[in-house]
């Protein structure tokens, strides 16, 4: 009897707990957060903006990817005012531009076939800061735009009210059609690496109390769990986009061991198959150019009117080789640079030179034509091709030689050639012509070919640019200057 | 409807759709073996009256199974506030989806309101009256079997004089006749009164014959496998002492129950379908079936409505099936009151095998699609009270298939998300069955009503197929025999 009595008690008492818990799992799921989503401002973008957007030109073969970090009036750091989020956006709908996610982006640096929308953009945010969800969600929504989420997985709340989004708020992100990607878990960390200095871990071996660092393989065992949480997580919310990272650290963070980052590129490659770094001037559309692993994104910021946001994207844009010195927006150090035409005149002193401030990235495979002339017997000029600033091929011509030489970073230069130029006293303009193709260039001086070299693999892209080195005040100029693109070497096309 | 709400929202609304889904079509036991070639299965004849479950009195429990009944009344209760919680918070947090707001609004204040228009039924009052009764038996191949159904009839608590039995034959290729006239000769003379169609017509025309047949003012409903309690004949023609009462339906039990899972089951869910859908649609005067299996209705209110009902014609095709719901839509519409008394109680034998079940299932959901819409149609100035919850359960029921296979197959497989939460309501709902079920019974079997909930869910696309087949009018069994 008192064994039938407690067995029955002992069943009721589990049904009600059964009962208890399907209904706090339900309290639980079902309970909506408690901050409501703020309203979307209401923008009027003035004319000036409206056709400054109009006339943004299609962009072929690249994708440009933007950062935000928080959407609020706080001050400091890289908050953005909704409202300027809210302009901006409108800004860049008015100019055509569509969304795009990390699958398009993956096709497009793998170099395989992607449909892109007229003028994409990957718009991203970072730090996985409530205001994603309080604010960006619906303003994008009321522009047609949707973002990328970078997260550190381990700042993700569980309860609001929370600085950082919470899981459930990810989650209808996610259901927003938003995307999700890693910022690690908690890359962000810090370690002691001084008697009075911190530093990120990810990029730092800890100072132990012993005075001793940290065993480089203990920081990668740390590494390797980090990276592996994260992208479990990331994998638990959106299973569909590829597995992308954003560096939780900027780039050149302090780091008291120079190795860290090439072991930490390898331990990225392992695990991600796309990685984002970002910085204020993201001077770089994302193309199949890119490093799969480095990936640069715009920061925006929230001094960064419509019409600034739109400058930004169109130097970030890579524009075809042309011809129209006026797009190249040509810059001079160390003297004066004045174009006419398709002339160029250099004037100073010492060393003079000339560059455009146009996007090159996808300046690769072209013929310059130029007319060199004046410069007095001391005076060179010289023609830059492909430049990058430290990497560059250089035809230099003086009264007696014209030398074809390389610059490779950090290493120098490097002399490919040296041909004697015919003394002439009238000295009239030389026709130089150079061609690059794939890793090859040939020059041509007055017609005839005069040097047929092979580059350095690292001179791959960039515009032409023009120098002259004299001993005192000398003026050279550059006309007829032609730039004539070429079909890749080894492409069908 | 995915484009309006969220997922976690949708989850939460659907799995309380379920519950229609799961209910509002089944509350309707239609005669089948009434016309089956197997008239009982010969391994639930020894289940008889002796093991029947006794009625649902408190008084008399012992105090534990008293406090039992009490608490599990209290745990339905606690859900219906949860779900009642969850309404208003959608309602009020949620005014940026207002779609979504208003439909979890809808569909969760019809699932609460069954329980709660539950709590508010009660039976007809007794009035002691004793009208003229007969009742129509619709026989085919019945063999000798046909006689265990008059005799059962005929042992009802009822005056004698007052009480016949009409037997239509549907045109029997067996000994079915030959039965029949050896009943009615072993009884008093005007008990029994045997009809011969002289072809096989389908049962609505046997049912018709049967019902000009008898000058009785009400008719019973009874299936030959079903087994009618003594004394449930003089509980369910009280109701008729009102006179806008066109139809009463009793409460039908399962006899077979301990057979198998697959038979508890169903015994779980006929109860918790009479108790809840039932008793909530009497409390506004508009049981959407009266089955077939043990009902009565009012003569007057059905003769007018005879030969439309005999004929019916749905999509270009003669019905088959459905009968007993298609001739309550009708009474409906005309403006009768159709109602339900739970202490009439009768006992019927449930399909055991799987293939039986699933065709049986099939003919009900058939029936259940046809009728919805028909009844939504009138039902909305007939008996506008009542309109709202049909309305709901109409269309929320005919979503129920892709809502589940959504939300229980295509979204966790492109989201690879568990879904937590609709698991989790549903399991509340069918734990909500279940403690209805033991706060008025104790058999055992209030654990198949909640795993009866999962087993019927699962198997709720089947309303597809059955609205793809909606003019197929063969029955399935005879077929396959």
């Amino acid at each position: 009897m008192l064994l039938r009595r407690l067995s029955s008690v002992a069943r009721g008492m589990l049904v009600s707990l059964t009962l208890f818990g399907l209904m706090v799992t339900f309290v639980r799921e079902t309970t909506p957060d408690r901050v409501p989503t703020n309203p979307v401002p209401t923008i009027r973008l003035t004319s000036q903006e409206t056709d400054r957007a109009a006339a943004f030109p299609p962009i072929v073969g690249a994708v440009p990817a933007v950062v935000y970090h928080d959407i609020s009036g706080r001050r400091g750091g890289d908050s953005v005012t909704p409202e300027a989020f809210a302009e901006q956006l409108a800004v860049l709908k008015a100019a055509g531009f569509a969304p795009v996610g990390l699958r398009e982006v993956l096709d497009l640096v793998l170099g395989q076939p992607v449909d892109l929308p007229e003028r994409p953009i990957l718009i991203t945010f970072d730090d996985a800061t409530s205001t994603q969800y309080t604010d960006a969600r619906n303003i994008l929504r009321r522009y047609g735009f949707r973002a990328v989420s970078f997260v550190p997985t381990g700042q993700l709340a569980d309860r609001t009210p929370s600085y950082n989004l919470t899981r459930d708020q990810l989650r209808q992100l996610v259901d927003a059609g938003w995307g999700v990607g890693s910022q690690t878990d908690t890359g962000r960390g810090m370690v002691r690496t001084g008697e009075e200095t911190a530093g990120p871990w990810l990029t730092n071996r800890e100072l132990h109390p012993d005075g001793t660092l940290q065993p480089v393989a203990d920081w990668q065992s740390r590494l390797t769990r980090d990276l592996g949480r994260s992208a479990d997580v990331v994998r638990g919310f959106d299973r569909l986009s590829p597995a992308a990272l954003a560096y939780p650290v900027a780039d050149g963070a302090p780091s008291n061991d120079q190795q860290l980052s090439a072991l930490l590129r390898q331990q990225v490659k392992q695990r991600y198959d796309l990685a984002f770094t970002s910085a204020s001037r993201g001077d770089r559309a994302i193309s199949r150019y890119s490093d799969r692993w480095r990936l640069p994104r715009l920061t925006v910021t929230a001094d960064m009117t419509p019409g600034a946001l739109l400058d930004a994207l169109t130097r970030m844009v890579p524009q075809p080789p042309t011809s129209q010195l006026g797009l190249w927006k040509p810059r001079a150090v160390g003297g004066s640079c004045v174009v006419d035409g398709q002339s160029l005149r250099l004037t100073g002193s010492g060393y003079v030179r000339c560059q455009g401030s146009i996007n090159d990235e996808s300046w690769r495979d072209y013929s310059l034509q130029v007319e060199v002339s004046g410069g007095g017997a001391g005076t060179t000029a010289m023609v830059g091709i492909r430049d990058q600033g430290d990497r560059r091929l250089e035809v230099a011509i003086s009264r007696a030689h014209l030398v074809v030489r390389e610059r490779c970073g950090g290493q120098g230069w490097r002399e490919l050639g040296t041909v004697s130029v015919p003394w002439t006293a009238e000295a009239t303009p030389h026709h130089l012509r150079i061609r690059v193709q794939g890793g090859a260039a040939v020059v041509s001086l007055d017609g005839r070919q005069v040097s047929d070299v092979s580059l350095d693999p690292g001179i791959d892209h960039g515009a032409p640019s023009f120098g002259m080195a004299a001993n005192g005040t000398d003026a050279v100029v550059f006309s007829q200057i032609q730039v004539a693109p070429l079909p890749r070497r080894g492409s069908p096309s | 409807m995915s484009s309006t709400l969220s997922p976690e929202q949708a989850a939460v609304v659907d799995s309380l759709s379920v519950v229609i889904d799961g209910t509002e079509q089944h509350g309707a036991p239609e005669p089948s073996a009434g016309q089956d070639v197997l008239p009982v299965a010969p391994d639930t004849c020894e289940a008889g009256p002796a093991d029947r479950p006794l009625p649902t009195a408190e008084a008399g429990l012992p105090a534990g199974e008293r406090l039992t009944r009490r608490l599990a009344a209290l745990g339905v209760t606690a859900i219906c506030l949860l779900i009642c919680w969850h309404v208003t918070v959608r309602a009020t947090m949620e005014i940026q989806e207002a779609w979504s707001a208003v439909y979890t609004f809808v569909v969760s204040t019809y699932v609460v309101s069954r329980f709660a228009l539950a709590a508010l039924y009660s039976p007809p009052r007794d009035r002691g009256i004793e009208p003229r009764v007969a009742i129509v038996v619709p026989a085919y191949n019945e063999g000798e079997a046909v006689v265990r159904t008059i005799d059962a009839c005929l042992a009802l608590d009822y005056p004698r004089e007052k009480l016949e039995v009409v037997v239509v034959n549907d045109g029997s290729e067996d000994d079915t006749w030959e039965h029949m006239r050896r009943a009615e000769a072993a009884h008093p003379e005007g008990s029994v009164r045997c009809i011969d169609l002289g072809s096989n017509q389908g049962k609505r025309a046997a049912m018709a014959a049967g019902i000009r047949a008898t000058s009785a003012e009400i008719l019973l409903f009874v299936d030959s496998d079903s087994e009618p309690a003594p004394g449930a004949l003089r509980l369910l023609v009280q109701a008729f002492a009102d006179d806008r009462v066109g139809a009463v339906s009793g409460i039908t039990h399962v006899r077979n129950a301990t057979t198998n899972a697959l038979t508890r089951m169903q015994a779980a869910r006929y109860y918790v379908s009479y108790q809840l859908i039932k008793s909530a649609e009497s409390v506004v005067g508009a049981v959407s079936c009266c089955p077939g299996c043990f009902s009565a209705y009012r003569r007057k209110a059905i003769l007018p409505l005879l030969a439309g009902w005999e004929h019916q014609f749905f999509l270009g095709v003669e019905c088959t099936y459905g009968d007993d719901r298609a001739l309550t839509n009708r009474l409906l519409k005309s403006g009768w009151r159709t109602l339900y008394d739970s202490r009439a109680e009768a006992w019927t034998d449930a399909p055991f095998r799987y293939q039986k079940f699933f065709r049986q299932q099939l003919r009900w959901k058939k029936s259940w699609c046809r009728e919805g819409p028909i009844l939504m149609s009138h039902l909305w100035r007939t008996r506008p009270l009542a309109f709202p919850s049909v309305l709901v359960a109409t269309l929320a029921g005919l979503a129920s298939p892709v809502v589940i296979l959504y939300n229980l197959i295509v979204h966790p497989a492109l989201s690879g998300l568990f879904p937590l939460l609709y698991v989790d309501a549903l399991a509340m709902v069918a734990m909500a069955y279940g403690l209805l079920h033991r706060s008025q019974r104790r058999d055992g079997n209030w654990i198949w009503a909640v795993l009866g909930t999962f087993f019927y869910v699962s198997f709720s696309p089947q309303l597809l197929w059955a609205l793809a087949r909606i003019r197929d009018g063969s029955w399935g069994t005879r077929a396959a025999a």
